[in-house]
């Protein structure tokens, strides 16, 4: 196995962050937490380099004349003007109040909004009865979507909804979250241990037990 | 042939129907009564047995696409917590968070007498989300030295006493993705509770967690929302906006009905042409 | 006590793992079965270079978690396949760590295909970890670069159905994998083909038929079937503690 710093550095947290959780030692408990700690910084620094990186992509962009740099234009300004009245005014400020209410809040929601006709367009495609699958799969969406109204509690389908919530769907996901979790211990084992280096762009693809 | 059109209907007219179905109740509200949940009447029952020595975390997981669905539901569970005296902390995960803290509170605190520092007090974005969530839950004060203002949270009356996560009552997430989870794993464990307000299609997720106690309390989207403001007894946004949500809903079933009815009418067409054509052809062969 | 299971638990995991990567390496024997939504990567890139336009391929707003590592191998496979027949593949990212990875991967991806001048470093997109930029710069790219597949391996949230429907729109072949519970049905239903649970973890293994990889699956699948015999176990017993 060739250690890198990298890889070095990965196996010291993973092995030390894993460890926390099954040693009661002060010395390991005191440096997980550090680890983790560490980490959160980096989630704030990497917030920062998305930002830096988006702003050297579209000033490329702007520099070059590429295809729509109309846009980067556009980008580039918003995001400064955003960043200029937050640091400047303040988050409780009129002016950063009003842009958040009426243009960043108003958009997000708008585009969240579209799932549902989205999901209406999907549904309508797709929930066709081919077979005795389908049918099931249809009946209890239904069964769901008319607990989850008004409509439905003459005809008490908020407790059928409840129910197929509760247990079928209790049953389908735990059996995913057990096989999911068991995947992400391998994945990451796998990192911590560095015998999966094709992040990092190496072209080794695992190694040999030979 | 009609029942080919409509079998591959065009998804602008999909589009239009769930939109004049969502419309159309609020223009001219139904008034569809609701009942309570169980796991709305958890999260109640648990805000219910709070004092005021007792402090919560409250941690507005959502971002403004889910707005809609999850804010209706902490203003309905601050509102609660502030008739109960309890001392509130707001625990920022996301970047929006703070706003939502600042906004909610300035709309709630002056009708209950809250006071900032002295009642609720709100820390500093985290980011990291499960790192963020393992670091609060692994060493409080050593990831919250400051609140959001800079003030060290020592000089805050609103956390006295508060040395690690332990010490709180309960912790309150309002969620559209992991946050939920990430408290259940790291918090929970070090004996405190955890309640979830979440959005709809989060809660089929997090329902087995509420089977095994490691949630002891669970709201559902928008409904749970209306479920929450019609326990409290104050009925706000949520259960106004629950008939467009009932008829939206019903709307999206009729779709799907028709679009099986077109579907089977199609099919039963194409197998009666192909039946025509193979007679039509067995006769010129005969011929 | 219970950590104690636990550390043996994993500790044992670690040794099927050996176990079974050296067994693979001797024998050459594959163990896994077929993944359809896997084997429809070649279709897609086929597709994408018989019409002359773009693949696209995103792991979603879930940022550097287990399931974007198991997209990593997918997008690796895939850049390989771009770069051999020639096509052109647009990466998008909402995480500004996920974004120089990705670059990495594709770079070292067209190098290894002997092709590295065709690696376009523009192609690989950072939008914004905010999920409402995010999709609107994915739409933009799906409607004026008309991509003909769209890949969507990773951890998602709500914009699963924002970008498969947007696919749709533009009639892209789509594929999708992710362990993220709540959005699977969304993507199973927009989706031509999807990967549900730990099928995405095993798509390295799959693609790459790496030994560590495929040691590691089949130590993943041991795993499962004593989780289930634990449950059963439990579930029995608990049912006569009650009967008492």
């Amino acid at each position: 196995m060739k250690l890198t710093l990298a890889s070095l550095i990965t196996l010291v947290a993973g092995i030390t962050v894993v460890a926390d959780y099954f040693v009661a030692a002060p010395v390991i408990n005191h440096a997980a937490s550090t680890f983790t700690q560490w980490s959160v910084m980096l989630s704030a620094f990497s917030t920062a380099l998305g930002g830096v990186n988006l702003l050297a992509v579209h000033k490329k962009r702007l520099s070059q004349r590429s295809a729509n740099w109309g846009l980067s234009v556009i980008l580039l300004a918003s995001m400064v003007a955003w960043l200029v009245i937050g640091l400047s005014l303040g988050t409780e400020s009129s002016v950063y109040k009003f842009i958040w209410d009426n243009v960043y809040s108003s958009l997000s929601s708008t585009l969240f909004a579209l799932n549902a006709f989205f999901i209406a367009s999907a549904a309508y495609r797709s929930f066709r009865v081919k077979g005795i699958d389908t049918l099931i799969l249809l009946v209890t969406a239904c069964a769901v979507m008319l607990g989850r109204t008004g409509l439905g509690e003459a005809y008490r389908m908020p407790e059928i909804a409840d129910w197929l919530i509760r247990v079928p769907n209790t049953a389908g996901m735990r059996g995913i979250t057990i096989g999911g979790a068991l995947g992400a211990i391998s994945v990451s084992a796998r990192v911590i241990l560095g015998l999966e280096r094709g992040y990092a762009g190496e072209r080794r693809s695992g190694g040999s037990y030979q | 042939m009609i029942s080919k059109k409509l079998a591959n209907l065009d998804s602008r007219i999909v589009y239009a129907v769930v939109f004049l179905s969502i419309l159309l109740p609020l223009w001219r509200p139904l008034g569809l009564s609701i009942s309570v949940s169980d796991g709305t009447l958890k999260v109640h029952g648990l805000l219910n047995a709070l004092s005021q020595d007792d402090t919560v975390i409250v941690s507005p997981s959502f971002t403004p696409s889910t707005e809609a669905e999850v804010y209706p539901q902490m203003k309905a569970v601050l509102r609660h917590l502030l008739s109960r005296n309890a001392r509130i902390a707001f625990a920022c995960l996301n970047v929006e968070s703070q706003i939502y803290a600042e906004e909610s509170m300035a709309a709630l605190a002056p009708e209950f007498g809250y006071e900032y520092g002295v009642d609720y007090v709100i820390l500093p974005f985290t980011p990291g989300m499960e790192t963020a969530v393992a670091a609060i839950s692994n060493n409080f004060l050593g990831t919250y030295p400051r609140d959001a203002y800079g003030t060290p949270l020592t000089e805050i009356e609103a956390v006295t006493g508060i040395r690690s996560v332990s010490d709180f009552a309960l912790i309150v997430d309002f969620n559209t993705g992991n946050t939920a989870i990430y408290y259940i794993q790291y918090a929970n464990p070090r004996g405190v509770r955890v309640v979830a307000g979440a959005s709809g299609v989060t809660v089929p997720y997090l329902t087995p967690y509420l089977a095994t106690g490691q949630l002891s309390g669970l709201i559902d989207g928008m409904r749970g929302a209306a479920e929450y403001e019609s326990a409290i007894g104050y009925p706000g946004e949520a259960l106004a906006a629950m008939d467009a949500q009932s008829l939206s809903h019903a709307s999206i079933l009729a779709l799907i009905g028709l679009g099986n009815g077109a579907s089977f009418l199609s099919k039963r067409g194409d197998a009666r042409d192909a039946e025509q054509k193979k007679q039509s052809y067995g006769g010129e062969l005969d011929e | 006590m219970r950590q104690l299971i636990e550390l043996c638990a994993l500790f044992s995991m670690l040794l099927i793992a050996v176990i079974y990567g050296r067994d693979y390496s001797r024998t050459g024997t594959m163990p896994i079965r077929r993944l359809p939504a896997l084997d429809s990567v070649d279709e897609a890139v086929g597709r994408t270079t018989e019409m002359g336009r773009p693949v696209h391929f995103t792991t979603g707003t879930g940022g550097m978690v287990a399931d974007t590592f198991a997209a990593f191998a997918v997008l690796e496979y895939l850049a390989k396949k771009t770069a051999q027949y020639e096509c052109a593949l647009i990466v998008s990212n909402a995480d500004p760590v996920v974004h120089p990875i990705t670059e990495n991967i594709v770079r070292a991806a067209y190098h290894a295909q002997g092709k590295p001048e065709s690696f376009k470093p523009s192609n690989i997109r950072y939008h914004s970890d905010s999920m409402l930029a995010y999709v609107s710069g994915v739409w933009g790219i799906m409607e004026r670069e008309k991509v003909a597949a769209n890949i969507m391996m990773g951890y998602f949230f709500a914009e699963s159905l924002l970008l498969s429907e947007g696919g749709v729109r533009t009639g892209a072949f789509q594929i999708a994998g992710t362990a993220s519970t709540p959005q699977l049905p969304f993507l199973v239903a927009a989706c031509d083909q999807t990967l549900i649970g730990e099928e995405l973890f095993a798509a390295g293994a799959y693609l790459t038929e790496d030994p560590v990889r495929i040691g590691a699956l089949m130590a993943q699948d041991t795993a499962k079937i004593a989780s289930i015999g634990v449950i059963l176990l439990g579930a029995l017993a608990a049912t006569v503690v009650s009967q008492i």
